[in-house]
């Protein structure tokens, strides 16, 4: 919990304040002021339940509450670093399958009502329905249901015993009010009043959302987990990503996220914009479709795992990666990112190695013709990468990806398309090679299993796009996610990350370390990997360094 | 009298005008049904709602239904005043247009008239001493305009004025902490729509220029004015109270069809200024697969230009009597 | 022409060279525009005897890549003008002397494509299509750019239907379609050449906005309009990305402008008609 301290400023303390920014405990306490987010799009709805995009995201988990949140080590295992937020304690059943929750008495919601067990039993049941279809449903399937003690006390029930049911418990869910949305049909939710004028709970109140222009949020200053410093929070809407950049550069907004390199480089020179790096939760990589067209058929090139290989040893990952991200990117050593991959120096992807490369190619029977480039029985040695065309980091790859492979007598056609397209062409695997994103839960239990586990390989609504399949991958990834403690868990991932490496369903290109700017008169609190915004709440200006626009209490 | 006449020639043109838009219509949702994509999937990746829930979706909306009953659906709800719910904007497609539409008009409206003002301004400046040096550099600058393309324009007005000088808003239409009303507002508003319209403006007034000093000239070897020379007007207010008259018909004639090229330039300068109009909502719907709020944003453009068109038409017959027995 | 003569020998001198560039440009300087070089050492670096313009993003050489875009830019204008020229010239002079139903067909055709803004329809059309390669892009480039000709072209030459000659071969009793022939086309040829000349203009600015969204052509072919987008990010620290490609265009549309106006003296040109 924050402390409120009250202004004890001195002049001295005053001073100091300025070198002293990574304290946002110290003399900035006194409440106020008015942070602008530039954000390249608006949100999609305002359900927490239902938001998918990284504005989205953004606001609700300003609004709305967890029951607790993760510490700053980010563990998943067992309760050990969790912070409580709605519910102030929890005891666990002795024979671990099930775990009492117990609100904290002082929760509203930002209509006055109080916080209950029954809303937090009606979220359970609205994230599980599948005409609610919420995205993140399938992760809460150990969760057998959430019944009601007292007004006060939810109990959550599971299926079996793993080594993250706390965070499955905790972590997927905001907890909504029952109150305002028992009444809603699960399957109109997002056509809802509620989905544009949300109430929540948390330590910023919703107040208004112009679209396409702004969200606006105000402190909630009567917040059971102390008011947000901020008088206000401000989401802008910027269509166009250079126009976010301008805002920053004009001093029209205060913080801008996702800053690139190119970027990075137009900021350095100005002692009032600070760039802040973190690391986040996303990775790129390219990935082989290994059936053909979404059939149960051996895709006719991507089927063959030698040649995968030889795709893999082609691309210089490092070089790349410091082309297009500079020093603010390295390249994973498996299927998650590098703040959650096991620290094991062992644990490496296949190496890029073109004279292999070659080799391998030649001995598969795809020989150079007089051009340079390779074909086997009159076909050229020829695949489409699909990509979706805005997102500027996948189109470099893709341009460099198919300067390296043409080097290696392969044609590489890169078919850039809109994101609606991109994500059907996706979902149906109707495609050869693709550059994908996911930005991952803070454990490989849940998303390596989802986009890597033979379950979900064939199904039509399966998170397994490439089609990978390993029985042997399967079984040990498994285990590691049943493991009791953090130890054996590591080496058992290191152990199936090791079988994907081998078996180069995909490529892993890059882990970006995230960069923040803000304008230097703000004071940001720690940025987690789950999110720069994790804890927006406890960010702070200075009353020295307040402008005109800071000053501008209770907005309406 | 004339004004009968008027509202006459007003009539058919209407009604045509009419016709034209429902074409437009019917042709974008043939076009937008051909198109592939999902538009529950517009984030990049996968966005993990369950095949089953987006089925459901697509079902309600009716975007699983043959061509035929789309458009028949479409009609008959669009009779009523309804076009549809959009899944991108999170609201019905009316309400989202009705939040763009009045900055495109406050964009459009203030680049037309500033534009005009702009062009009638230097053709008249050119026309006083033709083939001076005046003429030629005035004239060289509005053909260098003329070639710039648009998002150019924009960009360099940006670097300038917003990030070097720092006199002017970058983008948007509006302060986004502001909170105040009354004059403060308006000053604010007006700061922002500057750049945009300016930029706007300027290829307008390259346009209008040109056509301008060519209705200038051509007012001026009028046998009307040739007596006026004689009988000893001087040339300057000759070219204003007089050629001015006779080259206005022309000019308003333009207007009406600037106006697709206006709506055209609108969708990029929108865009780089990130202005809330119907450019950047035609934009977020067409690239996120909105098929309902796409339709929403190309009918009622189509409608302001064709309407556009007619209006200016008519006008220039009012102003032009010469023209009312041609063919059009 | 209306305006000022400027004087159109520069200008036809700069198309001739743009147009000389594009045929001769890869046996002058034979780098491969797409060929990415030592990343490490040659991303967006300044010029040098290697690279007399320095490289891109990616560590390509941006000399040999805006001659590739003025092979692909111009490719693109010509194309796109060549569809506008023969669908607006055809519809144009068939509407002109074809009876009224099919005078009235055409121009109702007319109608509905001048009041959709080109640029929202070539967005809708991509989108249709999935994504266009550049050729078929400069095709419907031209397909949606020839309304404003067709309706030119009939004014002109319904003018001249009306007209002394027409009517003087009607009275020796020559066919309407001789007379269409004969006596239409060689008198709408200037404006027809005008007109051409300015739909060539149009279609590479309007590739590069449509580059300039995100709906160009396909990677890695060089477009100017492409080279612009691509070195946009990089406007504050290499200008010379985004600058080199967008003088390209002005002074190659610049160019075609002037010469426009002296193809037609007197036909002031424009951009107006849904041109953009």
């Amino acid at each position: 919990m924050p402390t409120m301290r009250r202004r004890a400023l001195t002049a001295l303390a005053f001073s100091l304040l300025a070198s002293a920014c990574a304290d946002p405990s110290g003399a900035s306490d006194a409440a106020g002021g008015t942070a602008v987010i530039a954000t390249p799009a608006d949100p999609d709805v305002l359900v927490p339940a239902l938001t998918t995009t990284a504005t989205g995201q953004a606001v609700v988990q300003q609004l709305f509450d967890r029951l607790a949140d993760l510490g700053d080590d980010m563990n998943t295992v067992g309760d050990r670093g969790f912070r409580p937020r709605l519910a102030r304690a929890w005891t666990w059943s002795a024979d671990s399958l099930s775990i009492a929750f117990a609100l904290d008495a002082r929760a509203r919601w930002h209509d006055g009502r109080p916080v209950s067990a029954s809303d937090v039993r009606f979220t359970f049941d609205l994230y599980r329905d599948s005409l609610t279809g919420a995205p993140f449903a399938p992760l809460l399937a150990n969760i057998d249901s959430v019944t009601v003690r007292d007004s006060l006390t939810a109990i959550f029930w599971f299926h079996e015993r793993t080594s993250e049911q706390f965070f499955d418990a905790t972590y997927q869910m905001l907890i909504h009010p029952q109150h305002l949305l028992g009444a809603v049909p699960h399957d109109s939710l997002r056509q809802s009043p509620f989905a544009r004028t949300p109430v929540g709970s948390g330590r910023f109140r919703f107040v208004a959302w112009e679209p396409r222009v702004k969200v606006v949020l105000a402190s909630d200053t009567t917040n059971y987990a102390g008011r947000a410093k901020l008088d206000r929070v401000i989401f802008a809407t910027s269509s166009d990503a250079a126009a976010g950049v301008n805002r920053m550069l004009a001093k029209e907004a205060d913080v801008l996220d996702n800053v690139r390199p190119e970027v990075l480089a137009q900021f350095a020179g100005r002692s009032d914009i600070r760039t802040v790096p973190y690391a986040a939760l996303s990775f790129g990589y390219l990935m082989f479709s290994l059936h053909d067209n979404g059939t149960a058929r051996p895709h006719p090139l991507f089927g063959d795992r030698a040649l995968r290989r030889a795709l893999g040893l082609a691309l210089d990952r490092r070089s790349f990666v410091r082309a297009i991200f500079d020093s603010m990117a390295t390249v994973p050593v498996g299927p998650v990112p590098t703040a959650i991959a096991p620290k094991d120096t062992s644990l490496v992807q296949l190496p890029f190695n073109a004279a292999e490369s070659d080799r391998v190619l030649d001995s598969l029977g795809w020989a150079r013709g007089a051009d340079g480039m390779r074909a086997r029985g009159g076909k050229p040695l020829a695949f489409s990468l699909l990509i979706p065309a805005p997102v500027r980091t996948r189109v470099r790859y893709a341009t460099l990806i198919q300067a390296a492979l043409k080097e290696r007598g392969v044609i590489v056609n890169i078919e850039s398309v809109e994101p609606p397209v991109f994500t059907e062409r996706v979902t149906k695997r109707a495609f050869d090679a693709t550059l994908y994103s996911v930005a991952t839960d803070p454990t490989p239990s849940t998303t390596v299993r989802q986009s890597w586990g033979s379950a979900g390989a064939l199904t039509a609504g399966g998170s397994n796009r490439s089609g990978y399949a390993n029985p042997a991958f399967d079984a040990v990834a498994d285990s590691a996610a049943h493991a009791s403690d953090s130890d054996a868990a590591r080496a058992l991932w290191t152990r199936a990350f090791r079988i994907i490496n081998d078996d180069a369903p995909a490529i892993w290109l890059y882990d970006p370390r995230q960069v923040l700017a803000v304008q230097a008169r703000l004071q940001p609190a720690r940025l987690l990997p789950t999110g720069w915004f994790a804890r927006l709440a406890d960010w702070g200006i200075p009353a020295g360094q307040r402008l005109p626009r800071d000053r501008v209490s209770g907005a309406k | 009298m004339r004004g009968m006449g008027a509202a006459r020639a007003l009539a058919l043109p209407l009604l045509r005008g009419v016709l034209v838009v429902l074409v437009v219509a019917v042709v974008s949702l043939v076009l937008l049904h051909l198109a592939p994509g999902d538009p529950l999937a517009s984030s990049a990746d996968d966005p993990l709602v369950p095949t089953e829930a987006r089925a459901r979706v697509r079902a309600q909306m009716g975007l699983d239904r043959p061509l035929p009953a789309k458009v028949g659906a479409w009609f008959a709800y669009a009779a009523r005043g309804d076009l549809g719910f959009s899944l991108s904007a999170g609201m019905p497609v009316a309400e989202a247009v009705a939040g763009a539409l009045p900055y495109t008009l406050r964009l459009g409206g203030v680049a037309l008239v500033l534009g005009f003002a702009l062009g009638i301004a230097v053709a008249l400046v050119q026309a006083r001493a033709p083939e001076s040096r005046w003429d030629r550099w005035v004239g060289g600058g509005a053909l260098a305009l003329w070639a710039l393309p648009e998002f150019i324009i924009a960009l360099g007005l940006i670097q300038l004025f917003s990030l070097r000088l720092g006199w002017l808003p970058s983008s948007g239409a509006s302060d986004p902490w502001s909170t105040g009303g009354g004059a403060i507002r308006w000053t604010e508003q007006l700061r922002h729509l500057v750049l945009p319209a300016l930029t706007l403006a300027l290829i307008v007034a390259a346009q209008v220029s040109r056509h301008q000093r060519v209705a200038l000239r051509e007012a001026g070897r009028e046998p009307f004015l040739r007596a006026a020379r004689a009988r000893g007007v001087r040339e300057g207010a000759l070219l204003y109270r007089h050629a001015g008259g006779a080259a206005l018909a022309p000019t308003i004639a333009l207007a009406g069809l600037a106006l697709p090229a206006l709506a055209g330039g609108a969708l990029i300068v929108e865009q780089v200024f990130a202005w809330p109009g119907m450019g950047t909502l035609a934009f977020k719907a067409l690239a996120e697969r909105d098929a309902q709020l796409a339709l929403g944003c190309v009918v009622p453009m189509a409608a302001v230009v064709v309407g556009g068109g007619v209006l200016a038409d008519a006008a220039h017959r009012w102003l032009d009597p010469r023209r009312a027995t041609e063919p059009s | 022409m209306g305006a000022p003569s400027h004087s159109w020998r520069p200008a036809l001198a700069v198309l001739a060279a743009v147009i000389g560039v594009a045929v001769l440009g890869p046996v002058l300087w034979r780098v491969d525009p797409n060929r990415v070089g030592d990343l490490a050492t040659l991303r967006s670096a300044a010029s040098s005897w290697a690279h007399p313009l320095g490289t891109d993003e990616n560590a390509r050489d941006l000399l040999a890549r805006l001659i590739a875009g003025a092979r692909v830019s111009m490719a693109f204008g010509v194309l796109a003008a060549a569809v506008t020229a023969v669908i607006g010239a055809g519809v144009g002079l068939l509407a002109a002397v074809s009876r009224p139903w099919v005078d009235r067909a055409c121009m109702s055709v007319v109608d509905v494509g001048i009041a959709v803004p080109r640029l929202l329809l070539l967005i809708v059309l991509t989108a249709a299509f999935g994504r266009l390669s550049w050729g078929w892009l400069a095709v419907a480039m031209g397909t949606t750019g020839w309304f404003a000709l067709a309706r030119l072209v009939r004014a002109r030459a319904r003018a001249l239907v009306g007209g002394d000659f027409a009517v003087a071969a009607r009275a020796l009793g020559a066919p309407t379609m001789r007379v269409a022939v004969r006596h239409l086309i060689p008198n709408v040829t200037g404006t027809i050449a005008a007109a051409t000349v300015l739909a060539f203009a149009h279609a590479v600015t309007l590739e590069a906005a449509l580059s300039f969204i995100g709906q160009g052509a396909e990677i890695p072919i060089a477009t100017w309009g492409g080279l612009i987008s691509e070195g946009r990010a990089q406007i504050a620290t290499a200008p010379r990305l985004v600058l080199l490609p967008a003088i390209a265009i002005v002074v190659t549309v610049l160019a075609a402008g002037v010469v426009a106006d002296r193809v037609e003296r007197g036909e002031p040109w424009t951009r107006a008609n849904g041109a953009r």
